[in-house]
């Protein structure tokens, strides 16, 4: 399988690996101990060690092969899960601790991850193994299903972002908008989301969340606590080079006086008043003393990122500098909506935090339950193993759950919020639709929950810094429009934390004075951050030097500045930025490559840095200065965006429907269908490479999973039954195979669940006694048409109503399973599963029959080329009657000219054109968008052709019309037609949305049981709602009897009885029956006025009986009038 | 509309192999050559497989999907007017005059992929059978087995037409176009440089001009008209470079047809275009005795009731 394409999921698989390997120690190691104090002052401290996950294998022994494999998951619809253990460490006072292995659960596994039972297989050992011959993982099996965990924005790590945010002055009074952000990560990627807020008097007030909620700290008061630090340092530390600057030495007075207002002058008094403050939020032991919770509280959740307070204290100056700046107008506010200062929550790292989150709640619930126990028991001690092994087992344990949760429900539980965004829409199946659409759910990043609400664009915009990293074209139009993107094809998402340790060195050797030896820091300094640690400071002139001698490095001595490493630079001669040199080495940033013109080598850039970077997109721009260029212009487009042929010719809107149809096209989905139990798969029968195509289609390797086929396309309005996007198709190109496909859809019938009982997922199991059988107890066959157990007979056609399988319940009573649904299909394949591997006598429990249906184009299925042209067609046209060309070519499809004008896809009649030359001498051309005389030195030199030239040359040495229009012949009458017609060859595309899944009718049916009118929904047999507005049209026509007849007659006609004389429906009974009457119809009366005289018939809507019923319940009387009966009466 | 003065055909044959008859039509008119087009895509009767019965099929293709191939395969149908309709026959289901059996029955045997062609198809008449020609002995392929795959099924071949499906459609192309008329005014040809000569000639993307190296003069060969398809390329160029009336593209007039038939194989190409013409001439036959008939009821008509008719006519 192409490299490339395997690169596309790695965002997926290897975050995966990452949470599988380095992250689970990292994190395990960094889960605090927990405590329980006994009654006799012993201790009892306990922490995990050892994190082990294991590959998948078979619940149940006796297996000569236990491995288990993706395919079986899907098939017996259970979870892709490995074990995972960990040892349990328990230490009594200060002596040797005891380490007890204990089994945490089973933990979804990512397909071809480390972990998975597939790692390392090669192409025919995937196919052995009943997967795709390429299978690239990335996403998990849940019950059978294939979910993923989607990419969603994260604010870039470490990194103190200036913000502007309406929000931020509504946290109390004198809160400005003003504040700097800063996501705190630490290297088990959890993180700690932490703000600078500017306040009106001048002071600022740092602000960190504690279990979702927030609390401030004075700024002065603490940086205070973070060093011993006298006023004076730090008045000089925040005004280097701002002496002179009222504002800002008013500013840090304000400051400092307010850091005194609470009476603590040292740093332990400082701590001690912070952690007694913080004791109850932080729910530390009682035995801490008050400092010692303070300088936990600022290990905890304190710029978490950084591990010496000295290096916190120093960030803090800067991010308080920063604001400074910004409150007063010298520095832009940095936009959080632009790429530059996003990265992107990768499925690894969620997870991580998850099962960290998890493994620390089940400490504190250990403890919890010990305590209880010791409260239940006050004999027994808790340095008795017995005692709090026994707690250990009784301590729930849903490490693993919350995770098979996630991926399930896309749902997060949490306690502190793992400084997520949003807790819910995680995860997505991998439908496989087409391979486009199944290749974009990894490609997609979604910017969050939270902005699907807002009712600004602002964050949906397109911004110029997104050029290379996220595709312009390839988002949804509606309503996630903007929000939901796609990165480019060949952006990369840092996957490993790559090694910084040689770079502050390189660093000092350029003329950095490092910031761990008291640096002499002058106005003309300016930062260098590692990863937000400040390294040290570098005069600002020389910033931009610097970071070139970096990139330089970057390329010729990976080993000291690795090829992940981003190296943004802000120079001083930037207006309105905080000159510094921030350097990253992180995971989950963007990354893209880009030729580096020193070396000529590539290089791959960040997003931060891009945006202080002079790219050179076309040779064109070339200047001597330049130090960047682009591997080419296209590197701007995501996979499907970049499948778009001449999609530069095309008006912008029609690339993005493109992008939307693509993966909406029925082509070869998979090419494990045997093996995949989908609950339905579309698949076309005759798919073909495009004779026009990009680059990008053999670079992913994109012909293995064709989508649609070269169709002769004429552009002529022909018959009229090429109106409004119609298109006709010779009705012998479909007879010859155009267009043909089928679905596949699994039926499932699992006698867990129609037995009443769904052990599925809970610790007990009871054996099942049904079973598929077409024999009953007392030896008669149960259904004839079904085969001896129970199944159908493979190939057999199955309409609505027709048997699917029987069984013997669990009573031993024969049942059958009728085929619902309109459709009839061919039974493709019986598939019988064990579900319960554990028990090795179970019979099998489940049966998936798999259908295929039959989906040859009919009138009214959609179809489209690549250019965003969608239509339906109208007419299947006999070929006698087409217009044909002097060559005898009919066309398989004919479309309306009335497409073009508006919507201005010329790339759609290059394509033709090329098509056509393409077909006629035998070659594959070219599609790539910008590539057509890219390399000239001039975009469009006066002596070089232009693609059409270029398209039209080769047709007329093929002997066509240079414009690609053909003179034809009127194929009812014979004479040439008076126009040349448009005619070539383009690619076209099935689109999945069919007549036959979408067509719905009724004459009477089911009725909604309250107002007896027609209840909606195709699949219930219901009707389509004959609303206002349509009755306001019928209305107009003045066709007064349709709208009776829609609206009465075909909907609650009911027949009612009325008492003319009180005008009421409700007041009528019927009069008991006597036994002398004979006669078959009931005497009524009106129970208002005695009598039955007045009563009669009538014909109302049922819902009229139903609204005065609920009217007289609320003491309302509705009369009818019936005044012209009321007259006769009169009369009478 | 036929003009009776024209009406004169002649036919005159300009090449003619089993796979594809190129003839001239003359002084006809256009709804003839049309008429002819239409029967010959639409209305030649040819023997297609219509039914299959898969028996065992073990390949990675569905069923439904090699019966569509199977029915597209050309059979030779030379015999064709020996074989009823499957609706006009005598018979109660099938029967040797209206249908054919196929056999088709392939395994492979070794670790070797194999393909399987229509020339595997065993037919039960030796008068129908996939049609094979000396380049491509074993037909066409329909599909590949790997090891241990098996295909083996009963197919029924029936007479039909290509209007009900295209598969009984004995033409690949049925094409007709009318003699060009290009005339070249030899005046404007040499008042025009050799390079412009040059370009004229080159702009027509159908090499229907000729000149001699040197350019001097501009010719169209005897038979090369024909090759002309009224794109207006030639005629563009002369617009365009201020040379009005140097070329004009017109169709000869009495019209003259150039007719293409290919064959798919299944019947020679000359006898589909005399089955095509007999065919025309039963439709004629059925429409003039349909006119007799209406012709001698209208007679009935007016001798009842004749002053009507007189006055009404």
């Amino acid at each position: 399988m192409s490299q490339s394409r395997e690169r596309l999921f790695a965002p997926h698989v290897d975050s995966f690996n990452y949470f599988l390997g380095p992250g689970i120690r990292a994190a395990v190691n960094n889960i605090q101990k927990d405590f329980v104090v006994g009654p006799n002052d012993e201790r009892l401290t306990f922490w995990w060690e050892d994190p082990m996950i294991m590959k998948p294998t078979k619940s149940g022994s006796g297996y000569k092969d236990n491995r288990l494999f993706p395919k079986t998951c899907r098939e017996s619809k259970t979870s892709y899960t490995g074990a995972f253990s960990a040892q349990l460490c328990v230490q009594i006072n200060d002596n040797e601790p005891t380490k007890l292995h204990r089994r945490i659960g089973n933990l979804p596994i990512m397909v071809k991850s480390s972990r998975c039972q597939l790692h390392n297989f090669n192409a025919k050992q995937l196919v052995l193994r009943g997967e795709e011959e390429t299978e690239a993982g990335g996403y998990f099996v849940i019950n059978g299903l294939e979910k993923l965990i989607r990419l969603v924005i994260a604010y870039r790590k470490n990194y103190p972002m200036a913000v502007v945010r309406g929000a931020y002055s509504k946290r109390g009074t004198r809160y400005t908008n003003f504040g700097i952000q800063m996501r705190c990560v630490r290297d088990d990627q959890s993180a700690r989301t932490v703000i600078l807020h500017y306040l009106n008097d001048g002071t600022s007030m740092f602000s960190f969340n504690i279990r979702r909620q927030q609390f401030f700290v004075s700024v002065g008061f603490l940086m205070k606590a973070l060093v011993d630090v006298s006023d004076k340092q730090i008045h000089d530390d925040v005004l280097v080079g701002e002496e002179e600057n009222t504002f800002f030495v008013s500013c840090v007075e304000q400051i400092l006086l307010q850091s005194h207002s609470f009476g603590c002058f040292t740093r332990a008094s400082v701590l001690a008043y912070i952690g007694q403050r913080f004791r109850t939020a932080c729910r530390w032991p009682p035995w801490y003393t008050d400092q010692q919770c303070g300088e936990d509280l600022l290990k905890e959740f304190i710029l978490v990122h950084l591990n010496t307070n000295k290096e916190k204290y120093q960030m803090l100056v800067l991010m308080l500098r920063k604001l400074l700046y910004l409150a007063s107008g010298r520095l832009n506010r940095e936009m959080e909506d632009s790429p530059e200062y996003h990265e992107v929550l990768l499925p690894g790292h969620l997870i991580l935090n998850i099962v960290k989150e998890q493994m620390t709640l089940w400490l504190a619930q250990f403890r919890k339950t010990i305590e209880k126990h010791l409260s239940d028991y006050p004999s027994e001690n808790v340095t008795d193993p017995a005692v709090w092994k026994k707690c250990a087992d009784k301590t729930p344990n849903p490490i693993c759950k919350r995770v098979e949760y996630l991926l399930s429900t896309g749902n997060v539980v949490t306690d502190s919020g793992l400084d997520l965004q949003q807790i819910s829409g995680f995860s997505i199946q991998a439908e496989r639709l087409n391979f486009l659409r199944f290749i974009s759910h990894f490609r997609s990043v979604h910017r969050g929950h939270f902005f699907t609400e807002m009712k600004t664009t602002e964050v949906r915009k397109l911004l110029p810094q997104s050029w290379g990293f996220v595709c312009p074209v390839h988002t949804p139009d509606g309503s996630p429009c903007g929000l939901l993107n796609h990165l480019a094809a060949r952006c990369e998402i840092v996957q490993a934390k790559a090694d910084t340790d040689l770079i502050p060195r390189t660093l000092v050797g350029l003329g950095m004075s490092p910031a761990a030896e008291d640096p002499h820091i002058t106005a003309d300094s300016a930062p260098v951050l590692i990863d937000g640690r400040i390294v040290g400071f570098l005069p600002k002139e020389k910033l931009g030097e610097v970071a070139h001698q970096l990139r330089y490095l970057r390329v010729s001595q990976p080993h000291i500045v690795d090829p992940t490493v981003e190296i943004a630079c802000f120079p001083h001669t930037q207006h309105f930025s905080y000159p510094m040199i921030f350097i990253q080495s992180t995971p989950a940033r963007y990354m893209r490559p880009v030729r580096f013109r020193p070396t000529g080598a590539e290089t791959f850039i960040g997003s931060l840095e891009q945006s202080s970077l002079d790219i050179a997109c076309l040779p064109a721009d070339v200047t001597d200065q330049t130090v960047f260029e682009e591997l080419s212009p296209t590197s701007m487009l995501s996979v499907v965006a970049s499948l778009t042929p001449f999609s530069d010719y095309n008006q912008s809107p029609r690339n993005l429907y493109q992008c939307q149809m693509g993966k909406q096209t029925m082509g070869i989905p998979t090419h494990a269908l045997p093996y995949r139990h989908d609950g339905k798969s579309y698949r076309m029968t005759h798919p073909q490479k495009p004779v026009v195509r990009c680059q990008a289609q053999e670079t992913y390797s994109m012909n293995d999973y064709p989508t649609g086929t070269n169709a002769c396309v004429a552009v002529i309005s022909y018959t009229g039954f090429d109106m409004e996007d119609a298109m006709i198709i010779n009705k012998s190109a479909y007879e010859r195979g155009f267009g043909h496909a089928c679905i596949y859809m699994t039926k499932e019938i699992s006698l867990e669940e129609e037995s009443g009982r769904k052990t599925r997922g809970k610790a007990e199991y009871r054996r099942l006694n049904s079973q598929f059988c077409n024999i009953d107890l007392s030896g008669n066959v149960i259904e004839p048409r079904l085969d001896i157990d129970g199944l159908p007979k493979v190939g057999t056609y199955i309409n609505e109503g027709d048997p699917l399988c029987a069984f013997l319940g669990e009573d031993g009573k024969p049942h059958v399973k009728f085929h619902k649904g309109q459709e009839g299909g061919t039974v493709e394949a019986v598939t019988l599963v064990t579900t319960h591997t554990a028990d090795p006598s179970a019979k099998p429990d489940l049966v998936r029959i798999r259908l295929r249906v039959n989906r040859n184009p009919v009138i009214g299925d959609k179809f489209s080329s690549r250019h965003g042209q969608k239509g339906v067609l109208s007419v299947l046209w006999q070929q006698t009657d087409m217009p044909f060309t002097e060559s005898g070519i009919t066309p398989d499809c004919i479309i309306n000219p009335h497409a073009f004008p508006s919507r201005m896809t010329i790339g759609m009649m290059i394509e033709s054109m090329a098509g056509k030359a393409g077909g006629a001498h035998g070659i594959f051309q070219d599609s790539t968008p910008f590539e057509f005389n890219r390399n000239k030195g001039t975009p469009m030199g006066e002596d070089e052709k232009t693609l059409i030239d270029y398209v039209g040359e080769q047709l007329a040495k093929a002997g066509f019309n240079y414009q690609g229009s053909e003179p034809m012949y009127s194929g009812v009458s014979g004479e040439l037609l008076r126009a040349d017609i448009f005619f070539g060859s383009v690619y076209y595309q099935r689109l999945r949305h069919m007549v036959s899944d979408k067509y719905q009718v009724r004459t009477t049916g089911p009725i909604n049981p309250l107002t007896h009118q027609p209840i909606k929904g195709r699949k219930l047999g219901g009707g389509i709602r004959l609303g206002e507005m349509e009755r306001d049209s019928l209305l107009a026509h003045g066709v007064s009897f349709l709208l009776q007849d829609r609206l009465m007659h075909c909907s609650d006609e009911t027949e009612a009885y009325m008492c003319q004389k009180c005008g009421s429906l409700v007041s009528v009974i019927a009069n008991p029956r006597s036994s002398a009457e004979q006669t078959s119809s009931l005497s009524r009366s009106c129970r208002a006025c005695g009598t039955g005289e007045f009563v009669g018939k009538v014909r109302v809507p049922y819902v009229l009986l139903y609204l005065i019923n609920e009217l007289s319940c609320m003491n309302l009387k509705l009369i009818i009038k019936a005044s012209s009966y009321a007259q006769a009466l009169e009369d009478d | 509309m036929i003009n009776p003065q024209k009406n004169d055909p002649k036919i005159r044959i300009l090449s003619c192999t089993d796979e594809k008859i190129v003839f001239t039509l003359r002084e006809v008119d256009v709804s003839v050559v049309n008429s002819l087009r239409r029967i010959l895509l639409g209305e030649i009767p040819s023997m297609a497989i219509e039914m299959v019965e898969i028996i065992n099929n073990t390949s990675v293709l569905p069923d439904p999907f090699i019966a569509h191939r199977l029915g597209l395969i050309p059979l030779t149908s030379n015999y064709i007017q020996d074989f009823n309709f499957p609706q006009d026959c005598n018979c109660t289901s099938t029967c040797d005059n209206c249908c054919v059996d196929l056999q088709l029955s392939r395994k492979a045997e070794t670790e070797q992929e194999i393909g399987v062609y229509s020339a595997d198809l065993i037919s039960t008449n030796p008068r129908v059978t996939p049609v094979r020609d000396p380049e491509t002995p074993r037909g066409i392929l329909l599909l590949k087995l790997s090891a241990g795959q098996q295909i083996s099924l009963k197919a029924t071949a029936k007479k039909g037409i290509g209007r009900h499906h295209a598969k009984f459609s004995p033409v690949s192309c049925a094409v007709f176009s009318y003699e060009p008329d290009v005339r070249l005014s030899q005046a404007i040809i040499d008042d025009m440089p050799a390079n412009e000569k040059e370009a004229f000639v080159t702009s027509c993307p159908k090499q229907v001009f000729s000149s001699d190296p040197m350019f001097s003069v501009i010719k169209i060969h005897d038979q090369d008209h024909w090759n002309c398809m009224f794109c207006q390329e030639c005629v563009n160029w002369a617009e365009e470079n201020h040379r009005e009336g140097l070329v004009i593209v017109k169709h000869r007039e009495p019209n003259n047809f150039k007719f293409t038939v290919e064959s798919t194989g299944s019947i020679p190409a000359a006898m589909i275009v005399k089955l095509a013409i007999q065919q025309m001439m039963k439709k004629l036959d059925l429409c003039r005795q349909a006119t007799d008939n209406i012709g001698n009821q209208l007679t009935v008509l007016g001798s009842l009731d004749g002053e009507y008719l007189e006055s009404d006519l």
